[in-house]
């Protein structure tokens, strides 16, 4: 399994507009394949759509992209609106024991962790990773951890569902009190770290 | 008056230790000028500190900084610690009606928004923004207006503070059902926008 992420910059004050086409264009486009989420930023650079797709593979992406592009009800037609400025295109993979969410209601806030790893010790988190996530999910439930295979390499994600952020406190002080969270040998392997929060719109598969 | 804000980026987990440090030194230092805020990052850039200092004008700068140099527990000494990634200095100017907030307990949380305007568009968005921002002071208080004079050019930031996120969506949805709220014809000269939640250290004067 492949998960693509897709960042669209929009112009300043066009995520309702865009929400609207896009939710429209996605009752056609997802009999050929469905998202996997899809938010607009709340905190962080503004005025940014991220949809995510899966996909088996990447022989099965440039398949249903084919097919869905010959849809002519698809293509919501937004940078032909003028109403994009950039857009990005990144694959990432599940790290370990961090399979994306199904289908739910988990939010109504999700926080997106990205992290830049050092340059060769991916390996090495994802192990620390994959042994020490069930001690963090005891707490609050995780979207998702994934890292970067096309674009940016050296990404480390991971999101998390929050009811509201004196939840998303209180979740991180007990962590923090168990002693066990983040795990040891992790910090060393971070170079740069940030985080935004994020909407959930509302044809997402994740509320 | 100009505000400088000294933005520096720490080793990932370095906030704590720089905290004590910088505030343990801030004793020292605060008998040559006071800091108007400083704060820590909790959504955007991460592992972030941001203080700032008010000065009349860049001489007074100029003479306070080459006092507190000479003042034996000044600077903190987290940078010789190894703790300092990146350092950024920038000099504001306070838009009209936007004064700095006076020392107090407005928040806990502050959102800082950060705008990058079109070239040559200042002096119409500060127009466009003297018109209507004491009607959306009626809403919530602002923390400051300013933009720049030194540093990143053409940018213009706004420092709001919330009890809560469901505040700010309170806050937000009233003064945009006012109708007067954002102002018009203010997002035709914004080119890109982000923000953050800061959260103020426990010895910064806005709390």
């Amino acid at each position: 399994m492949i998960y693509e992420f897709r960042t669209y910059n929009l112009t300043p004050g066009a995520v309702p507009q865009v929400l609207e086409l896009f939710g429209d264009g996605y009752e056609y486009r997802k009999k050929h394949s469905e998202l996997a989420a899809f938010w607009f930023t709340e905190v962080g650079p503004l005025n940014q759509i991220i949809h995510v797709w899966p996909y088996k593979s990447m022989e099965h992406r440039a398949e249903v992209r084919a097919e869905a592009t010959k849809d002519p009800k698809w293509n919501p037609g937004l940078a032909r609106l003028g109403l994009v400025t950039d857009e990005r295109s990144e694959i990432f993979k599940t790290a370990p024991n961090s399979p994306f969410a199904e289908p739910g209601s988990y939010g109504p806030l999700y926080e997106f962790r990205d992290y830049t790893i050092k340059a060769g010790t991916m390996p090495k988190l994802l192990e620390i990773w994959g042994d020490n996530v069930h001690i963090r999910t005891a707490f609050s439930p995780l979207t998702s951890a994934l890292y970067s295979d096309v674009g940016p390499l050296n990404r480390f994600i991971h999101i998390w569902p929050y009811e509201n952020l004196a939840h998303r406190t209180e979740v991180r002080k007990l962590t923090a009190a168990s002693g066990k969270w983040p795990p040891k040998g992790e910090r060393e392997l971070i170079e740069r770290q940030s985080s935004m929060i994020l909407s959930a719109a509302p044809f997402s598969p994740l509320q | 008056m100009i505000y400088e804000f000294r933005t520096y980026t720490l080793t990932p987990g370095a906030t704590p230790k720089v905290l004590e440090m910088f505030g343990a030194a801030y004793e020292h230092r605060k008998k040559y000028s006071e800091l108007a805020a400083f704060w820590t990052t909790e959504f955007g850039p991460l592992n972030q500190i941001i203080h700032v200092w008010p000065y009349e004008n860049m001489q007074h700068r100029e003479e306070v900084r080459s006092e507190a140099v000479k003042d034996p527990n000044w600077p903190p000494g987290f940078a010789q610690l190894g703790l300092v990634v990146d350092q950024k200095a920038e000099i504001f100017q306070v838009a009209p009606n936007s004064a700095f907030l006076e020392p107090g307990t407005y928040g806990p949380m502050y959102e800082l928004r950060d705008y990058a305007m079109k070239v040559g568009t200042m002096p119409k968005f500060l127009e466009i923004w003297e018109s209507a921002i004491e009607t959306r002071k009626e809403f919530s208080p602002l923390a400051a207006g300013l933009y720049t004079e030194l540093g990143t050019l053409q940018k213009f930031i706004h420092i709001w503070p919330y009890q809560s996120l469901e505040h700010r969506a309170e806050v937000r949805e009233k003064a945009i059902a006012s109708g007067t709220w954002p102002p018009k014809g203010a997002s035709e000269y914004v080119e890109r926008q982000a923000n953050m939640i800061l959260t103020p250290a426990p010895f910064s004067p806005l709390q």
